[in-house]
């Protein structure tokens, strides 16, 4: 459970995380509460409390401030007179918060419901996930019969290997074979959401990372061309570092996410060259870049700086989350830089990596 | 005065080309779905494959008939009374019964947290759907970095140093082994190796280990 659904459960009035006040299901905020603005009371969201545990404060102007804490809840219930406990609480306040008496055992109780309805739903969640896993399954077995049949078609030309046959077949089946590659990679990026340590399975082999790169390229030439985002590559590399599978998704985010947020009409250019102990990768695409402070959390699970969800409706904030990922299992990092920034915010972004290698 | 080097069992196997590891090794894919690999294609490049819907035998698993496994997760060994994500269980039996043996964890289920210790516990991964180039390649790769004399020595020395022998007492089997092997005297060889160690359970594991390194070194 999350702290914003623990919020929307509390009958207490409460802060929320940025230290604003939030009025309970069943109690508001009194008077003095809502002259402080809770700014006497916004130091306990610091406050360290045991997991499971509620601990009983009194803020500046006399009042109750219970903290409790549960995995991944940390709540400062406020505005609240627990009578036994506050002996501080002056008689005309005491008086004025008469209909505001929540006692500790209460936000215990209440504490240790919230610990069930957590509970009951991991419960629902894992049956919803199950449910859609086995839909994905399915999905993935379909998809080995297209790989299966487009396998059969390329059989029928000449060479003696696969790799030799599939280089003299007709461009459109070379295409659905890529189509299905992209697909194939697709479904690594949802594992790596649903489950991080995929990342790392299987084991590292040697990877031409400019093949990579440039296979996306092409892959993603004609949603760019629909874009009128003229995308190119650049460089020479002939390195061929140890990478996991999931390494191709990293990739595949890299320039999707280039054309997705490039400006129609200008250029993405996919640079990669060898460097002493590595192999150095640049997208740079331009378009609306990234402020300051949003440039570290772009890389945080689902979020999205208000500019992308202004521009791309339909993004899921999982992108750059994925690259950190596989960026982390091979011991380095997606670096984002902005460059050439105009006063409207107009510029170069340019996200690289070095896989080490 | 000329001095001589003394050999070891991993100079005595001849290097292998890629197309005879692939003709040599024998691989048994297990997956009720018959279309998740490509069986056909790989065949035709000259792979030893062979398909089972289903676990069809453990104890040709246990004896050490296929050099690689490539081993789906769920619903492949019915038979065997296991739980639902039997994959797992038979892939934890195999590698408890001789840690040289190759496989390939082949799922579509990447996506659960639940069966990371499949992926983690297999010598490398598929992860479906997969095309015939993957393939090819994960399979490649473990002929030439698993499917060596070098690997099957090394699993047998751990037996050997885990049963308590001493090195000096390895160092003396692998002496006559060579000498064995030098003389093309396959029933010996084996006989060395098996009673190495007496304990029976070790004995067996001894000798489906021992047929990989004298396959390998060409008096199979």
């Amino acid at each position: 459970m999350n702290v914003q659904i623990a919020q929307r459960l509390c009958p207490f009035p409460h802060l929320n995380e940025h230290g604003g006040l939030e009025n309970g299901l069943h109690y508001e905020h009194p008077r003095q509460c809502r002259k402080c603005r809770g700014t006497g009371c916004g130091k306990y969201l610091q406050e360290i409390v045991p997991l499971g545990q509620v601990r009983h404060y009194v803020c500046d102007s006399g009042l109750s401030v219970f903290v409790a804490s549960r995995p991944s809840v940390h709540m400062v219930i406020n505005g609240v007179l627990d009578a036994e406990k506050n002996k501080v609480c002056s008689g005309p306040v005491r008086k004025s918060l008469r209909q505001q008496k929540v006692c500790q055992p209460e936000v215990e109780k209440w504490l240790a419901s919230l610990a069930e309805i957590s509970e009951v739903m991991e419960r629902h969640m894992e049956t919803r996930v199950r449910e859609v896993i086995g839909t994905l399954h399915d999905v993935k077995t379909a998809v080995n019969l297209v790989y299966r049949n487009a396998e059969a078609l390329v059989q029928k030309y000449p060479g003696s290997t696969f790799d030799e046959r599939v280089e003299g077949t007709e461009p459109e089946l070379k295409s659905l074979l890529k189509s299905v590659g992209l697909l194939t990679t697709r479904f690594i990026t949802s594992s790596i959401v649903a489950n991080p340590e995929s990342v790392r399975h299987g084991k590292k082999r040697p990877c031409p990372v400019y093949k990579v790169f440039h296979k996306m390229v092409r892959l993603f030439q004609e949603v760019a061309n629909r874009k009128h985002v003229h995308i190119q590559m650049s460089g020479a590399s002939f390195k061929t570092p140890q990478v996991y599978d999931s390494f191709e998704a990293l990739a595949l985010v890299l320039v999707d996410n280039a054309i997705k947020y490039s400006e129609s009409g200008q250029q993405v250019t996919v640079t990669v060259d060898d460097q002493g102990d590595g192999v150095y990768v640049s997208v740079e695409s331009h378009g609306h870049t990234i402020a300051q402070d949003e440039q570290e959390r772009v890389f945080e699970k689902g979020y999205r700086t208000s500019e992308a969800i202004r521009s791309v409706r339909d993004g899921s904030g999982l992108g750059l989350h994925i690259a950190r990922l596989i960026a982390d299992a091979h011991q380095t990092k997606v670096w984002y830089k902005a460059r050439n920034v105009g006063t409207d915010g107009m510029g170069t972004n340019i996200f690289s990596v070095k896989i080490p290698g | 005065m000329a001095t001589f080097k003394r050999r070891n069992i991993t100079d005595i196997a001849k290097p292998l080309s890629l197309e005879e590891l692939r003709r040599r090794a024998k691989i048994v894919v297990i997956d009720d779905d018959p279309n998740s690999f490509p069986l056909d294609i790989l065949r035709k490049e000259g792979y030893s494959l062979e398909l089972w819907e289903k676990v069809e035998s453990l104890d040709r698993l246990e004896r050490g008939d296929f050099d690689i496994i490539v081993l789906d997760i769920g619903g492949v060994a019915k038979d065997y009374s296991l739980q639902h994500e039997d994959g797992l269980a038979i892939l934890e039996h195999l590698k408890g019964h001789n840690p040289t043996q190759i496989i390939v964890a082949f799922s579509g289920q990447s996506f659960d947290l639940s069966k990371n210790r499949f992926w983690q516990m297999a010598d490398d991964a598929l992860s479906k759907p997969v095309d015939a180039v993957k393939c090819k390649q994960v399979i490649d790769q473990l002929l030439r970095e698993r499917f060596t004399i070098m690997h099957y020595w090394e699993g047998f020395r751990t037996i050997l140093q885990d049963a308590g022998l001493t090195q000096r007492k390895i160092d003396a089997l692998e002496k006559s082994l060579v000498k064995a092997i030098g003389r093309n005297d396959r029933e010996s060889a084996l006989t060395l190796m098996r009673n190495a160690v007496p304990a029976l359970d070790v004995t067996t594991r001894l000798g489906v280990i021992g047929l990989k390194i004298l396959a390998l070194c060409g008096i199979a």
